[in-house]
């Protein structure tokens, strides 16, 4: 007996934006402006960091060592333009328990809650019929009051990279696939995110994010150039810093 | 110091199975393996992936997988995994990596991987029969085999190295059979496999393990099998829950071979079949699972699969008074308001 | 003629649950999660609760569950729906990140899958 099977999906997607013209890589919160953060602490949170190979298959690999390489590069770099910064940063505090679990799962969640903004806000076509002319909304949650709580800090910046690096293999299958058959194949993804959140709220107020990054994360200058590009238009950055190598 | 946060992500991450007895223990056989001395340099941790994985980090960071632990027959048979892994961190193959990397040789690096477009089999299955998820060449894995094999010499376990790669082997086949996949020919290794064949390994360990006083030394096959019955569910419930029917069956069937059937594993194959749900299945669960109540360590769970399974094949009657018995012995399990309505109607 | 809850893309590398009709009710978590598992590659999984429910009037299973998606620390919850209706299975499934969207975003689920009509 063959059974014909119906499924019926439920799909929430969240506050999408207002018509824009293709692929944008950053947004504020209407009503967010410089002059809310004049005088708040920021929470500098551990960055997120994944760096690995793209396998010829296009899967990625891990990589342990560009990881940690790249991890010290980034956490050097931000602390090198400390003093770029308007505001006063506040590191992320050594914790255990439930509250490291808070600190960890924020982070999760707003590299999920950012790859959204990034597939379903900034690429114009992806919008969503139900949440078209929605404005820059997006929320970490009222839970996000236990970093404020735990670090004294009103504002959090999240900081993420990701990137893969295409195998020998995979580049070579890029030419192939291209020589052969025309056809375009990807090799490499370079995925970077920068996120204010107030901690009060949850609110993201402002984000950078981007699938295609420059910079190579495994060298000094590579890491110098990504930085430049996740702070760009940071609203807590003194006034002609911003773009500055 | 940097390394750290990798390993704070893993200590707080959902996927950890986090039970301290089982770390000490595996730490316990660690110690036993590589030495005193030197163990103090890995933790461990145990992730909730059933898939046949180990990997040390150059900081000391240890990931056992649940589904490398459902696989292991004996403390020696996990301690040449665990030497394996423990033998890449001392080597320190991945920072040696790294620099040769960054002197500008990887054009060097990549001639010797020349000819890598080639496909690469290995993904068919899900199970693809690697130890590491950090990426080394083929003659470092071969080290590291080595170096693990002389540590267990060192120790006191037996080397039992062989029988794993043998039985992964054998495990791939069964999955290659059921889905209609070719199976592999595992005499050498492809241009793109980073890791030798089952079969050479099977080869070199075979040999190693036929060396004067290799076998001596307690396996410690009974304690092994205390310490995982224990938490028997946590590191079967990916492959009995999974799509891979002939490899988790292979498991199944291997560890009862090897160690004995108690209930909660005759329980946990009966799962197996019914959650296939052939209609030969249901019957054979059915055995099982009645089979599985005549034996010590037999959960709740049992009686439902009865009750399930019976019902299933028309026997009402019986069924209702197993699964009545269920809810008896498990008064406040996750689904018994759904079973109390089963009874109702 | 579909028989998977969803759709079976590689048959050998992942083969999807074939629905029975002949499934008990309490048996529909069962596949629910076997088919969950294998589209999201998932190893952790847990069955929160399943009880009774309804869907569009006929008699069905609620299903909370919890799940990680691999190589992601982020907890999530979801709540399927699911009905056998004329040998037909009917499923509504909602999930999201435990930390702040589910439960703010339950009651709309619910109030979808309470007014379903199918």
């Amino acid at each position: 007996m063959i059974n014909l099977l119906k499924v019926l999906s439920v799909a929430f997607l969240l506050n999408l934006a207002q018509p824009v013209l293709a692929q944008e890589r950053g947004a504020v919160r209407a009503g967010f402006s410089e002059e809310k953060l004049r005088g708040q602490k920021i929470l500098l949170l551990r960055p997120s960091v994944w760096v690995g190979e793209q396998s010829t298959a296009g899967l990625p690999e891990p990589n342990a060592d560009w990881t940690a390489q790249a991890r010290e590069l980034l956490i050097k770099e931000l602390s090198r333009r400390q003093a770029e910064f308007s505001n006063e940063l506040v590191n992320e505090p050594d914790l255990v328990g439930d509250d490291a679990r808070a600190f960890s799962e924020h982070k999760a969640l707003f590299n999920s809650v950012a790859g959204s903004v990034m597939t379903y806000q900034f690429f114009a076509g992806n919008r969503l019929p139900t949440r078209k002319n929605k404005p820059f909304e997006w929320t970490l949650g009222a839970n996000a009051k236990r970093l404020a709580e735990v670090s004294g800090a009103r504002y959090g910046l999240f900081v993420t990279i990701n990137d893969q690096y295409g195998s020998f293999g995979r580049k070579l299958f890029q030419v192939f696939a291209a020589g052969m058959f025309g056809v375009g194949v990807k090799s490499g993804q370079h995925i970077g995110y920068a996120g204010l959140v107030d901690l009060e709220t949850g609110d993201l107020v402002w984000l950078n994010a981007d699938a295609e990054m420059g910079g190579d994360v495994r060298t000094g200058d590579g890491m110098q150039k990504r930085v430049s590009q996740l702070l760009e238009d940071f609203p807590g950055l003194k006034s002609g810093q911003a773009a500055a190598k | 110091m940097e390394m750290d946060e990798a390993e704070r992500g893993f200590r707080d991450s959902p996927q950890i199975l986090h039970d301290e007895r089982l770390k000490t223990y595996l730490s316990g056989v660690l110690c036993k393996t590589v030495g005193f001395d030197r163990c103090g340099a890995a933790r461990i941790y145990v992730v909730k992936d059933h898939r046949f994985n180990a990997s040390m980090a150059p900081n000391g960071l240890m990931i056992v997988n649940t589904g490398l632990l459902a696989r292991m027959h004996s403390e020696a048979e996990l301690s040449t995994v665990l030497g394996h892994e423990f033998g890449h961190f001392e080597l320190r193959h991945s920072l040696n990596r790294f620099r040769a990397l960054r002197k500008g040789t990887d054009w060097l690096a990549w001639l010797g991987m020349a000819g890598a477009a080639t496909g690469n089999d290995m993904t068919a299955t899900q199970n693809a029969i690697i130890l590491g998820f950090f990426s080394y060449n083929r003659e470092q894995e071969k080290d590291a085999d080595f170096l693990g094999a002389a540590y267990v010499r060192s120790s006191p376990y037996p080397l039992r190295a062989s029988a794993v790669w043998k039985r992964l082997a054998e495990e791939d086949d069964a999955t290659r059979e059921e889905r209609k996949l070719r199976k592999l020919k595992r005499a050498t290794p492809g241009a793109t496999d980073t890791h030798p064949t089952g079969a050479q390994r099977f080869a070199y360990f075979s040999q190693l393990e036929a060396e004067i006083g290799a076998q001596n030394g307690d396996d410690g096959q009974e304690q092994f099998r205390e310490e995982t019955s224990r938490i028997l569910p946590d590191i079967f419930a990916g492959l009995v829950k999974g799509n891979d029917f002939a490899g988790a069956d292979y498991v199944i069937r291997s560890r009862g071979d090897a160690l004995g059937w108690d209930g909660l594993l005759l329980h946990t194959r009966a799962e197996l079949y019914r959650l296939r749900g052939n209609p030969r299945d249901l019957i054979t669960a059915r055995q099982f699972y009645e089979k599985a109540i005549t034996l010590p360590g037999a959960p709740p769970e049992s009686w439902r699969g009865i009750g399930l399974t019976a019902m299933r094949t028309g026997d009402t009657e019986n069924g209702k008074v197993a699964l009545k018995e269920y809810l008896a012995k498990a008064p406040t399990s996750n689904d018994s308001a759904a079973i109390k309505m089963l009874l109702e109607n | 003629m579909v028989s998977n809850i969803y759709r079976e893309r590689d048959k050998k590398r992942n083969p999807m649950p074939k629905f029975d009709s002949g499934l008990l009710l309490p048996e529909l978590a069962d596949f629910f999660e076997k088919s969950f598992r294998a589209q999201n590659q998932l190893s952790d999984y847990t069955l929160i609760e399943s009880s009774p429910a309804t869907l569009n009037g006929a008699k069905g299973l609620r299903v909370r569950y919890r799940y990680t998606l691999p190589n992601d620390e982020l907890t999530r919850l979801g709540e399927a729906r699911l009905a056998v209706v004329k040998g037909k299975l009917y499923v509504a499934n909602f999930y999201a990140p435990k930390l702040h969207y589910f439960d703010s975003h339950l009651p709309e689920a619910n109030n979808i899958m309470d007014t379903l009509k199918f």
